[in-house]
């Protein structure tokens, strides 16, 4: 199940209760009923909470093109 | 549609439930106009705009004069600087008592607004019972809402939820009186709402209310917010032991 962050909502004070929990602010939940999930994006009153390897994945899939540029930018610059 | 009767209708004033010393309760809204009829207008009926809106309440009743009774709470209140709150119920199922809350009042309308006590006066006929009357210049209108908590005890729970059929986008207020109060411990009352009765979020929370306080709260959500097709009031405490009376309510603004 995908992990969402609560928010708060507009003002960023407003709780969230389902299945008889409630949620604060701040607070990451994984078990919120299917079929409220899309309003309550929507709303703004969570959002969903990235994966732990997705920095490492996004730095590493930036490397590549960094050095790929670098290495062409070099022989421009010797061109001009 | 069912015609009600007025014997069950219910008085609060600020955190007092006033509904057993009156037996009349008289809500009236008017809308001034200014007429806009100019020379050669079409037809022969004059023609106006709509101004503003004004309202005032009238209660008559019994004279009680204990501690806490009507003429306590309305004597208190006369010509004050500070607008009472107030809630009047003005018929439907026959109410529940303290610590058998049910859901049957959930829903119910209601007039919730917040006003100046302008007249308070005390008859008292030689061969009659003492009676008291009571006018008040509403502040800022009227509004006419529902019913979300009534006579809630002290558990932690969330009332029946009621359904708009749709949503509103302009906002509302919320009006929370806490008549009655023996629990031991904090009670934080919240208007929440919901596009699908499944999940909910909190669309208002009122100030806690700690053991042995009686209170009025109204809180005012913005005009254009979005209230959601679905509202319920929400309790969660903290302690144990007595109850705390309660009417929570909320209407939207169209």
């Amino acid at each position: 199940m995908p992990t969402y962050r609560v928010t708060g909502g507009p003002d960023g004070t407003a709780g969230l209760s389902y299945k008889d929990k409630r949620a604060e602010p701040g607070d990451e939940v994984s078990d919120i009923p299917r079929e409220s999930i899309k309003w309550l994006r929507e709303q703004g009153y969570i959002e969903p909470v990235e994966k732990a390897d997705t920095p490492a994945e996004v730095a590493a899939v930036g490397d590549s093109p960094t050095d790929a540029a670098s290495s062409d930018e070099a022989p421009t610059e010797e061109t001009v | 549609m069912a015609f009600k009767h007025g014997k069950n209708t219910k008085v609060h004033i600020n955190a007092s439930d006033l509904s057993s010393y009156f037996n009349s309760a008289s809500a009236s809204t008017s809308v001034a106009v200014a007429e806009t009829t100019t020379y050669g207008v079409a037809g022969s009926a004059k023609t106006y705009v709509a101004g503003h809106n004004d309202a005032t309440v009238s209660l008559g009743g019994l004279f009680d004069g204990d501690a806490g009774a009507v003429d306590e709470v309305i004597s208190n209140v006369l010509g004050s600087s500070n607008d009472i709150n107030f809630t009047i119920i003005e018929s439907g199922a026959r109410l529940s008592t303290i610590l058998a809350p049910s859901s049957a009042q959930v829903g119910q309308r209601c007039i919730i607004g917040q006003a100046i006590s302008t007249k308070y006066s005390v008859d008292s006929p030689v061969g009659g019972v003492v009676s008291v009357a009571v006018d008040l210049q509403v502040d800022g209108g009227t509004d006419h809402g529902v019913i979300l908590l009534y006579d809630q005890s002290a558990l932690t729970a969330s009332q029946t939820s009621t359904d708009n059929a749709a949503a509103t986008s302009n906002g509302g207020i919320a009006m929370l009186h806490v008549f009655t109060n023996t629990y031991g411990g904090t009670m934080t009352y919240r208007v929440q709402h919901s596009v699908d009765n499944s999940s909910w979020v909190d669309l208002v929370t009122f100030t806690a209310v700690g053991s042995s306080t009686t209170t009025s709260q109204r809180v005012v959500v913005a005009a254009g917010a979005n209230v959601n097709r679905y509202l319920r009031g929400s309790v969660t405490a903290s302690g144990s032991g007595g109850y705390q009376g309660t009417l929570l309510s909320f209407a939207r603004r169209f």
